[in-house]
């Protein structure tokens, strides 16, 4: 679209830049922040914040509680411990959606219910489908962003004059066109691989969503064949008479733990249980390797003898391990800060990129008379630091709503989700009706937000930073401190800021005495 | 990077809204219509449909991220257009043809 190759691939990526720039940052943000999504959970579910001891637990306790919970046909699963989650769940379907029981696995105590959909559920389908359930729209445009984003990789670096040089390159400036610039440089260049792998990783996850026409050329079953041959899934139908009672599920357990060299299991899915033909399905854990690994044993529900192992193909493997690069729910924490700081410097990136776009257009739009720059800079403002608030706000929304709070027909964790959104909106708005000063009203607002969730968790459950690291609760104590520094941050920021806004004011003040006399 | 090209550039609105077409719809169901050809072939030929799924849709992104990045620089926009529409009927035909042969 330009007069050369240069030009044309600069003007697809200013201006898929702006389109899809909040989406993206929406995406990145809530997957960076998913990173923890686990340790988000502790802190904001307090009666699971455990020590897990490592111990293998037995679950056959268990049996009696889940067949009474479970409505009759109904598949249940239990889902087992493990160091980020050191609690024990019982998951059924339920009218109402799929129902969690929480215990404690060293006693099978039941736990104070969650009351909260936190990060795993909240945060992490967010992230891939935006909860725009409807004709998977949500997981279409998260697809489209995450292609936007390789081509933003791609043009970015070729229409990067001096790639090397710009490396090293942080010009501190006073003019903020041009340091915003190199931030969005210094960012992209600094996380450039890790920013391609995920998107890419990203949308083959979804493969099977985003290319109808390959599963149609694949599978006769359409998605059902796909999920069936791709992973191998071990299936019998309901038989209709009565079933044995339910085998031991620790042998089971043991049998498949054996088999896998050790690894203890993830999940234990039990089928058509009452039924002649129940069965019962153990799943490995995905946190000794990347590969997200599912390579389950299926045992009969009565006997406990084995009744089929799944083998995955060597290309479906390659498919896993995209998959697990994405999820990291490996083991490694060393990789997983460095995970959650390369996807700060994605969010640093896509937020420079709109902001350098705004500051480069500005003074030219004013002179049109064009609103786009007003309409961006609402966008801009909402988008980043609106987000980055509106969580905030979930996280104190949390701690400050009462245990079986309701309020307009909506449970406890449907009020975190409405304060969520009610915060997101009104920063959007924020950022239209006060524009000039939106930023440093979010930065401020973020650092309060952020200061008062760590008091808050302090005030309704004891644990202040220091007791949560001398009892081991790594992820309470992590939070807190993220948000402790993330709210140093925000002050700054909107000091600085400040500051910036006084000094233009009175460099304006200056210039314009000295042209009238 | 700075500086703005777009406006010097001599394009009509309808060109843009063509070629942003071309980008986004354009290259994207041609990248799809070759997938499918792609997986029905392997298919034909006995390759796991797992397999060929698995491994023609990774690359398939890969596709449509050239393609669309070909729609944005290439400047002759019939040319572009005719590529499109040509490998989208292409892949379309190879893969409902071999889709015929292996599903009597």
């Amino acid at each position: 679209m330009g007069a050369t190759f240069r030009d044309s691939l600069n003007w697809l990526h200013t201006w898929t830049g702006i389109v899809v720039s909040v989406l993206l940052f929406a995406v990145f943000w809530t997957g960076t922040i998913c990173v923890f999504d686990r340790e988000i959970d502790r802190w904001m579910i307090p009666s699971t914040r455990l020590v897990h001891s490592g111990e293998p637990v037995l679950i056959d306790g268990l049996r009696e509680e889940a067949l009474r919970l479970a409505p009759p046909a109904a598949p249940w699963a239990i889902v087992m411990p493990n160091p980020r989650e050191p609690f024990i769940w019982i998951g059924y379907r339920a009218a109402t959606g799929i129902e969690r029981k929480l215990f404690d696995p060293a006693t099978l105590a039941p736990l104070a219910p969650a009351e909260s959909w936190a990060a795993t559920r909240f945060f992490f389908p967010f992230h891939y489908t935006l909860h725009i359930k409807a004709w998977d729209i949500g997981m279409w445009l998260v697809g489209f962003a995450g292609m936007a984003m390789l081509a933003l990789c791609v043009s970015g670096v070729i229409i990067h004059r001096r790639l090397f040089a710009d490396f090293f390159t942080l010009r501190r400036s006073r003019q903020p066109q041009r340091f915003l610039l190199d931030l969005h440089n210094t960012s992209g260049v600094l996380g450039f691989v890790f920013h391609f792998v995920m998107a890419f990783s990203g949308v083959t996850i979804l493969a099977s969503i985003y290319f109808p026409s390959g599963v149609w050329a694949a599978f006769d079953g359409g998605r059902a064949g796909y999920v069936q041959e791709t992973y191998d899934v071990y299936s019998r139908p309901r038989l209709g008479q009565p079933g044995g009672p339910l085998a031991s599920l620790d042998a089971m357990v043991a049998t498949a733990r054996e088999a896998w060299g050790g690894l203890g299991p993830g999940i234990v899915r039990v089928f058509h249980h009452g039924d002649a033909n129940a069965y019962v399905e153990v799943r490995p854990s995905i946190e000794a390797e990347v590969a997200m690994r599912s390579d389950p044993f299926f045992f009969d529900a009565a006997t406990g003898g084995v009744l089929y192992r799944t083998s995955i193909r060597p290309t479906t493997q390659i498919q896993q391990f995209l998959t697990g690069l994405h999820f990291v729910q490996f083991r490694h924490w060393t990789l997983r800060w460095v995970y959650f700081g390369l996807g700060l410097l994605g969010c640093l990136l896509i937020a420079t990129g709109l902001l350098f776009w705004l500051e480069s257009r500005r003074k030219a739009h004013a002179a049109a008379g064009l609103s786009g720059v007003r309409i961006v800079e609402g966008l801009a403002a909402g988008g980043t630091a609106g987000l980055i608030a509106a969580t905030l706000a979930f996280f104190v929304a949390n701690r400050l709503l009462p245990p079986g709070a309701s309020f307009l027909g909506g449970a406890r964790y449907e009020l975190e989700i409405w304060i969520f959104f009610a915060a997101w909106i009104a920063s959007f708005a924020w950022g239209w009706l006060a524009p000039r000063r939106a930023w440093i009203d979010l930065c401020r607002a973020a650092a309060a937000l952020a200061v008062a969730a760590v008091l808050l968790n302090i005030a309704t459950t004891g644990d202040h930073p220091v007791r949560s690291l001398i009892e081991g609760k790594w992820a309470v104590a992590g939070m807190d401190i993220v948000m402790l520094v993330g709210a140093a941050l925000a002050a700054l920021t909107a000091h600085r800021l400040q500051r910036r806004r006084a000094q233009s004011s009175i460099d304006k003040l200056a210039h314009q005495g000295g042209v009238s006399p | 990077m700075a500086r703005e090209t777009s406006s010097s550039a001599p394009v009509g609105a309808g060109r843009v809204v063509l070629r942003v077409l071309a980008i986004v719809v354009g290259g994207y169901v041609a990248s799809a219509a070759l997938v499918a050809a792609a997986v029905a072939s392997l298919r034909l030929a006995g390759v796991v449909s797992s397999d060929a799924f698995t491994l023609c849709s990774i690359l398939g992104f890969l596709v449509y991220l050239l393609l669309a990045l070909w729609a944005a620089v290439e400047r002759r926009l019939p040319l572009l257009v005719a590529s499109l529409v040509l490998l989208t009927v292409g892949g379309a035909g190879v893969a409902a043809t071999a889709a015929l042969i292996g599903r009597p």
